[in-house]
This record gives structure tokens, C-alpha cells and sequence, in this order.
């Protein structure tokens, strides 16, 4: 028997490739996940808070249901696919224990080398796409790490388990089926029921959890981790039971209408119809799917564009060198001056005022209204030698640069050079303030480690917005990584499950397509279809999705103070990769669905 | 004598094979249906029936030669035209049936009409004529699954008679059914041809069948070698006639 089951692997390769893929992408995908959310050290040495460890937990198990739900799926895939030679073996003599012990070995078997490979492509990706990552945000994390035996063994265990339980509940559902009805397990068809009390009110319950659920979601951090897997669940249960109830109210309205007795409105119609106990559940994964990658990008562009900015508005200026710094390389510079200076005992630098007087120098004046933008204000020296209470921040800010530490050093301001020559070697530091952090990174960068090592110091010491950020950044990067990791993640593990659905359905389209060619559908009518047809798949999750996202950003304004800052640029982004996919997808089916 | 409405000239059909063998599938093929009447192609395994039927009715383009209906050459067609010509001239019933098992009786027969963007009103009329005429009114608003073969066939046959076309190409269509359906399903192709006059090509195997056609074209490697004419015969001596010519026939 099992050389059997082995040969009809061989035999359908080509729908097996199809279900193949999708294990293997979601084997990937589970891996990369666990990779991070099991690498304990990394999550805390990255984040300023040890809920992170607790979010990543609840991460994976939501992962888990996801896959467990796209494995049942594939899995009544296979089934389907395996209906009619099993219901022929059956007439032919087999036994009912025979086939289920078949099915059951063909389960493992696609599951064991699907888990394997795509750990092993997990592991390149994890690697890769870290690495890539953190180059690109300009991040050296701790702990990082492409490799986890740890992870592996979880993945692996995890989809052993679950293709156990799905052999076993595939092989229990075939022995319910009579000989006749595997053997026409093609032609039949499934209708939903309609029920004209149950199916508004259900469709009621979801649109008020989906709503409830949206209106928890501000006060996150007063209901705690209970109340965040409480959201989880009530948004779940509300996409599918609104998503499948009006779906279905829709189609039934539509049929018979005159509406849909034009061009091939009635056949989409019916499409949709048939399709609907497979869509809702589908429909459901893939609007979370989409909300969970346009989240964590969202966050991850959060933080990729909050903390410059926070960096800048916080900051009177950019960077101060007091080494030879390659000022002219930095590009769109607002503003930028010499100050001279000495550097005394006991953490003491003195300042010339007459230089001060000169220029003037940015300080910056906080309100005493919360999260209010500080504003900048030029002080002279003559004012703060008078009043040495009034030295600016930005004066010990530089004083401390210069002494090498973040914190206790002194600014003093001098009458005029020939007073602050007497008090030892006088030296300058420059100081700049550009438009833009991330357009000049590198050359920041350049600068800022020459001028570290010259002063015996680090990066996050310095002085400016550029020390701010580089300090904001070894606390906050690990988010930024992470989501923007995550959301990656996500979109394939969007992108296969639409690829799989889509693929998985080609063979019955097929023949329906063919049947309104001959009956006199245009080419041009036809890639039109499919476009509408696919459309329901693709725009459904998207719309719900970006719901769940405009409403769900409100649970992390406690680690960021405007957490839509990412969500356009995010959006913008998923969109296009998104449309492109979309398109990409028509292109293809159509392709199939001719050839 | 009628206008011609179907006329297919030195029609040529080459397969190549995989290992790059060529398969000459018809030869020269020439052949002429005037409009109103029954033909019938009968043929053995591999004769180039249903190649033939294929290219007659635009599925297929042959290799050379040219087919003309209602005077348009179908081969120098658009994709649209022939989608068109396809929607408004030609009707086809399979043996499969070729339902859309996701619509309903009524929305099968309905799709040539709805594709063609026909007025709801006129589209109920005309499908609602076409079930009373094929008795299955009863079922338009249940789902071919639910239906016998038999009636499956007979909204197959619907759906091709549904938008009045000129021609209508039959595939063995009673060749999934028992011989009390295939009789009934003759009677009303023969129904639809004396009273709508519409011509009508099929192919079959079975010479019960093609004994309800005026003409019967026997295929043999891709040509015509034989062709018998029912005349003045009732239904039953040209099914006598033919099944005795099928003895002699190689």
C-alpha cells in the first residue's frame, strides 16, 4: 500500500506541486516566526519591555491557528483530489482501513518533506531577509539569529502534529463515504442553505463584534493581555460571521434579479454562490492575514519614521564635531556655526560670549502641556552671563560630548576669547543642523564614529539629534526590525494562501470557462470574468483588513506617540504589492484556465 | 433548392504528435447543408468526426480549407466575432451536458441571451417558451445536480435553442442517455428542424440517432466515402436502411 500511496504522489504532480508550495511556504513562514518570537534574548535585549516576549507568544499561537486553519484547507484539498481513485480502489476490493491507512501515509508523507524543506527555506529567509533588514535600517541587534535549533524543532513538531490530525480526521471523513458518492466526489455540489432569520441576525452578531471589538481596542492597556486575546477573538468571530452572512444575503438578493440577468453577471454570481462555504473561512484568514501584515509594517514604519522625527524636534541641532568632520558631504543643511571652546577640570567647558553674542545659539524650550513640540529659542552669551541659571542645554549637551559622557557637565560662557584662551588650549566644534536625518545616514554615521573614537566616547553619547536617534535606536530598533520582519512575513504567508486558493481551483473553472466560450463568450469577456471573479477573493480581506488596522494602531500608543505616522507609507506599499498580485494572479489563471 | 447555410471547402486537419509525427486527420474534406437540414455524421473511432464538428462549429481552425456559414467565413473571424457569431448563430448540445453546475436550469439557459445583453423581460419570455416546448418548465429554478441525465440534456438542448439560432451542432447527444431519453431527445431535435427550420449537424455513433436526420455522412480517415438520403422513407425503414448499409460498410 505504500508504494501506492508514493505513486499517486507521482501521478497528479502538477495539483501536488500547487499544495506543495503552500506547505512549504507556511512551513517558512511558521519557522521565521518562531525563530524570533523562541529567541528570548533577542526579543529582550531589543525592546524596552518584557511584554514583548508575552506578544510574540500570543503572535505564534495566532500564527499556529492560521496554519492550522490553512493545513485543514490544504488538507481537504488533497482529499478532493484523491476522492475518485480512492472510490475507484474501493469498487475494485480495497478495504475502508486499506484506504484510510493510504490517505493517511500520503498526508505524512507531503507534510514530513513539505515541513522539512520549508524549514530549511525558513532558515535561508530568516537569515537573509534579518540580515538585509538590518542593513538596510541601519541596525546592529544583539542575539540575532538565522539559525534556531529550537525553532526547528517546534515547527517541525507543530506540523507533524497537525498533519497527524488531519490525516486521521480526512481518513475518518472518507470512511463516511459511501462507494458511489467518492467515486462522483467531482460532480457534486455543494449549496448553502439559506436561512432567512438566522442569516441577518448572525450577520448582525459579527458587524456588533467586529464593531465592540474596534472600540476596545483604545483602551488596550487598561484591559491588559486578557483583553487583547479577548479583541483577537471578538474580531475573528466578527469578520467571519459578517463576512459570510452578508456575503451570502448578497448573492441570494442578486439571483433572479434583473441586475443579474446581464452579460455574465449571473455566472459570477453563482461562482461566488458555490464557492461561499469555502470562501468564509478562507475570507476570515486572509482579512486577518492582511490586517496583520499591514499592522506590523505600519508599526515598523512607525518607529523606522517616529524616532528621527522625535530625534529632530527634540534637538536644537543635528551633530557637533569637534573632530575634522566632512561637513560639506551633508546635504540640505539648515543651519550651521563655529563655537570655540576649553575644556577644564572637573567636567568644566568654557565658552566664548562674545562668539555667542555673534551667532546666537538654538535652545530648546519645552511647554508644560504633554506631548506639546518643543520650540527653539536663540539665546546670547551675554544673557547667560548674567544669568549662568539661563546656560542653555545645548551648552552642556556639547560639554558633556566633549567630556565624553551622557550626564553632570558644566557650561560655562566667558566674556570673549582673550578670557577663555586663558583658561587653556582653545578648541572648535562645529555644529550643524540638517533637514533630514535618513537622507544624510550615512555620512552621520561617518561622522559620528570618527568623532566618538576622537573623544574616547560612543555614538549614543553624542551630543545632537544624531546622538538622540542613535540612543532611541539601540532601545526602539528591535520593534522597528520586528514589525517590519513580521509584516514581510505576513504578506507571503498572504500571498501563498491566495496563490493556493486560486490554483486549487483552476481544474473545475476550467470547464466552466470553456463551456461560455463555446456558448459565445469573448476572450475579452472572459479575463474580464476572471478579474470580478478573483476581485471577491482579493478585495474582500482588503477592505477588512484596513479596518482592523485603522482601528487596531490604537493599541500601540503606549510605545509610540503617533502610531499612524507609518500607516500611509505602509499602506501605499502593501497596495502596490498587493494590486500588482492581484493582477500578476489574473494574468496567470487566465493563462491556465485557456491552456 | 435552399441557400446553403453551412459550407465547408477542402477542409485539411494535421496533427503533430509529440515525437513530431504528423496525423492527417481530414482530407479535403468538402460539404454543404442547406438551410433546414438534418445531417447526420456517423463514423468509426478516430474517423475524424468530432475533429470535423469541432472545426465546423469554430472551436478548432483547420489546417487549410475554408467554412463558410450564413455566407461569413468563420476562419478570418475576430475573437469577438466569433464569440458574437458563436452567441447569436450557432447553438451546440453536448453528450456532457456542459451545464454550469453553479447556476440554476433557468440561468443556464438563460446565459446565451444574458451574454448577448438581451432585455430581462425578453429573456424570461424566451426561456420560459424554450422549457414548455422541451417540458421542463418544472425544474428552472433547480440545479442540474438535481436533475436526471435525461433532463440535464434536455436544458442542454435548451440552452442552445434558447437564442433562435441558425444552426445547431450536436456532439453524440444522446450518447449518455438510455434509449427512452434518446428517443425523446431525437423527437424534439426533429421538432425543432421541421418547425423553426433549423438546421441541424451531429455527430453520432448510434444509428438509431441518425436514423431521425434527412442525410447521413459516413467518415472514414478523415473523409466522406459514403452518404445516405432518407427521402421519402419513414423513420423506421431509414433506420432499417442504414443499419443494412452498416453491414456492408467497412
Amino acid at each position: 500500500m505504500f508504494s501506492i500511496a508514493m505513486k499517486s504522489l507521482r501521478s497528479k504532480w502538477r495539483d501536488y506541486l500547487v499544495l506543495f508550495v503552500g506547505l512549504m511556504v507556511s512551513a517558512a513562514i511558521f519557522y521565521m516566526f518562531s525563530a524570533i518570537a523562541l529567541n528570548k534574548e533577542f526579543l529582550l535585549a531589543n525592546s524596552t519591555t518584557g511584554i514583548i516576549v508575552l506578544v510574540f507568544t500570543i503572535g505564534e499561537f495566532l500564527l499556529g491557528l492560521i496554519t492550522f486553519v490553512y493545513l485543514n484547507f490544504a488538507n481537504g484539498f488533497l482529499l478532493r483530489l484523491r476522492q475518485a481513485e480512492y472510490g475507484l480502489m474501493s469498487m475494485l476490493g480495497a478495504k475502508r482501513k486499506q484506504i484510510g491507512m493510504m490517505l493517511m501515509q500520503e498526508t505524512l508523507a507531503l507534510g514530513i518533506i513539505s515541513t522539512v524543506i520549508g524549514i530549511v527555506a525558513g532558515i535561508g529567509l530568516t537569515s537573509f531577509s534579518g540580515q538585509f533588514l538590518m542593513d538596510l535600517l541601519g541596525l546592529q541587534l544583539a542575539h540575532w539569529t538565522g539559525f534556531s535549533f529550537h525553532a526547528i524543532l517546534v515547527t517541525l513538531a507543530f506540523f507533524v502534529a497537525l498533519f497527524f490530525l488531519n490525516g486521521l480526521y480526512n481518513s475518518a471523513r472518507l470512511s463516511r463515504q459511501d462507494t458511489l458518492t467518492l467515486l462522483t466526489a467531482d460532480k457534486q455540489v455543494k449549496q448553502p442553505k439559506r436561512r432567512k432569520i438566522l442569516d441577518p441576525l448572525f450577520g448582525l452578531i459579527g458587524l456588533a463584534l467586529l464593531i465592540g471589538g474596534y472600540a476596545m481596542m483604545p483602551n488596550v492597556l487598561s484591559l491588559g493581555i486578557t483583553g487583547f486575546i479577548l479583541i483577537l477573538i471578538i474580531n475573528v468571530l466578527g469578520t467571519f460571521f459578517f463576512v459570510s452572512r452578508s456575503l451570502k444575503m448578497l448573492t441570494y438578493a442578486l439571483r433572479g434579479s434583473r441586475f443579474n440577468s446581464r452579460g455574465l453577471r449571473s455566472f459570477l454570481n453563482g461562482q461566488l454562490m458555490f464557492r461561499l462555504p469555502d470562501y468564509q473561512r478562507l475570507l476570515t484568514v486572509l482579512s486577518v492575514i492582511f490586517g496583520l501584515a499591514l499592522g506590523a509594517m505600519s508599526v515598523g514604519q512607525g518607529f523606522y519614521r517616529a524616532l528621527p522625527e522625535q530625534a529632530q524636534s527634540s534637538q536644537p541641532y543635528t551633530a557637533a564635531y569637534t573632530t575634522n568632520a566632512d561637513v560639506k558631504d551633508l546635504k540640505n543643511i539648515k543651519w550651521q556655526a563655529t563655537y570655540h571652546y576649553v575644556k577644564g577640570a572637573d567636567k568644566v567647558v568654557y565658552f566664548d560670549g562674545d562668539e555667542i553674542n555673534a551667532h546666537h545659539i538654538p535652545t530648546m524650550i519645552y511647554d508644560n502641556v504633554p506631548n506639546s513640540t518643543p520650540k527653539v529659542k536663540w539665546m546670547s552669551g551675554d544673557a547667560m552671563i548674567q544669568n549662568p541659571d539661563t546656560t542653555t542645554d545645548t551648552l552642556i549637551g556639547l560639554a558633556n560630548q566633549i567630556n565624553g559622557v551622557q550626564f553632570d557637565s558644566k557650561a560655562v560662557v566667558l566674556a570673549n576669547a582673550a578670557e577663555l584662551a586663558e583658561k587653556g588650549t582653545v578648541k572648535s566644534a562645529e555644529l550643524v543642523k540638517v533637514a533630514d536625518l535618513h537622507e544624510n545616514e550615512t555620512v552621520l554615521v561617518k561622522n559620528a564614529e570618527r568623532e566618538a573614537k576622537a573623544l574616547g566616547s560612543t555614538v549614543q553619547k553624542l551630543s545632537g539629534s544624531y546622538g538622540f536617534y542613535a540612543l532611541a535606536k539601540s532601545y526602539f530598533g528591535g520593534f522597528e526590525f520586528m514589525g517590519i520582519f513580521l509584516g514581510i512575513g505576513f504578506l507571503a504567508m498572504l500571498a501563498s494562501t491566495l496563490m493556493f486558493k486560486v490554483l486549487s481551483g483552476v481544474a473545475d473553472d476550467k470547464r466552466r470557462y470553456r463551456i461560455l466560450t463555446m456558448i459565445g463568450t469573448s476572450e475579452r469577456q472572459v479575463t474580464m470574468t476572471v478579474a470580478k471573479d478573483l476581485g471577491t477573493l482579493f478585495f474582500i480581506p482588503l477592505i477588512i483588513g484596513l479596518l482592523d488596522v485603522v482601528f487596531g494602531l490604537n493599541m500601540f500608543k503606549a510605545i509610540l506617540s503617533d502610531p499612524y505616522v507609518g500607516f500611509v507609507p505602509s499602506l501605499i506599499g502593501i497596495l502596490a504589492l498587493y494590486l500588482a498580485y492581484y493582477f500578476l494572479t489574473v494574468v496567470i489563471y487566465r493563462r491556465l484556465i485557456k491552456a | 433548392m435552399t441557400e446553403p447555410v453551412l459550407i465547408a471547402n477542402k477542409l485539411n486537419k494535421t496533427y503533430t504528435s509529440a515525437a513530431g509525427v504528423d496525423q492527417h486527420v481530414l482530407k479535403d474534406l468538402s460539404l454543404t447543408v442547406p438551410q433546414g437540414e438534418f445531417v447526420a455524421i456517423m463514423g468509426p473511432s478516430g474517423s475524424g468526426k468530432s475533429t470535423l464538428l469541432n472545426v465546423l462549429s469554430t472551436l478548432m481552425k483547420p489546417t487549410t480549407g475554408e467554412v463558410m456559414i450564413n455566407n461569413k467565413d468563420i476562419l478570418h473571424m475576430t475573437d469577438d466575432e466569433i464569440a458574437n457569431f458563436r452567441g447569436r448563430d450557432m447553438g451546440f448540445i453536448f453528450q456532457s451536458y456542459n451545464l454550469i453546475e453553479s447556476l440554476t436550469v433557468s440561468e443556464n439557459i438563460a446565459l446565451p441571451l444574458t451574454l448577448q445583453k438581451t432585455k430581462p423581460a425578453q429573456i424570461k419570455a424566451a426561456v420560459q417558451k424554450v422549457a414548455d416546448l422541451l417540458h421542463i418548465s418544472e425544474y428552472l429554478n433547480k440545479y442540474p445536480a438535481e436533475l436526471s441525465g435525461g433532463q440535464q440534456q434536455r436544458v442542454g438542448a435548451a440552452r442552445a435553442l434558447v437564442h433562435e439560432p441558425a444552426l445547431i451542432f450536436g456532439d453524440e447527444p444522446t450518447g449518455a442517455l438510455d434509449s427512452e431519453n434518446a428517443r425523446e431527445m431525437m423527437n424534439y431535435l426533429t421538432k425543432i428542424n421541421d418547425e423553426r427550420d433549423i438546421s441541424i449537424v451531429m455527430v453520432t455513433h448510434d444509428p438509431f440517432s441518425a436514423s431521425f436526420a434527412s442525410r447521413i455522412l459516413f467518415l472514414t480517415d478523415g473523409q466522406i466515402t459514403k452518404t445516405l438520403t432518407r427521402d421519402d422513407r419513414s423513420r423506421e425503414d431509414f433506420y432499417n436502411y442504414v443499419l443494412s448499409e452498416l453491414g456492408n460498410f467497412e
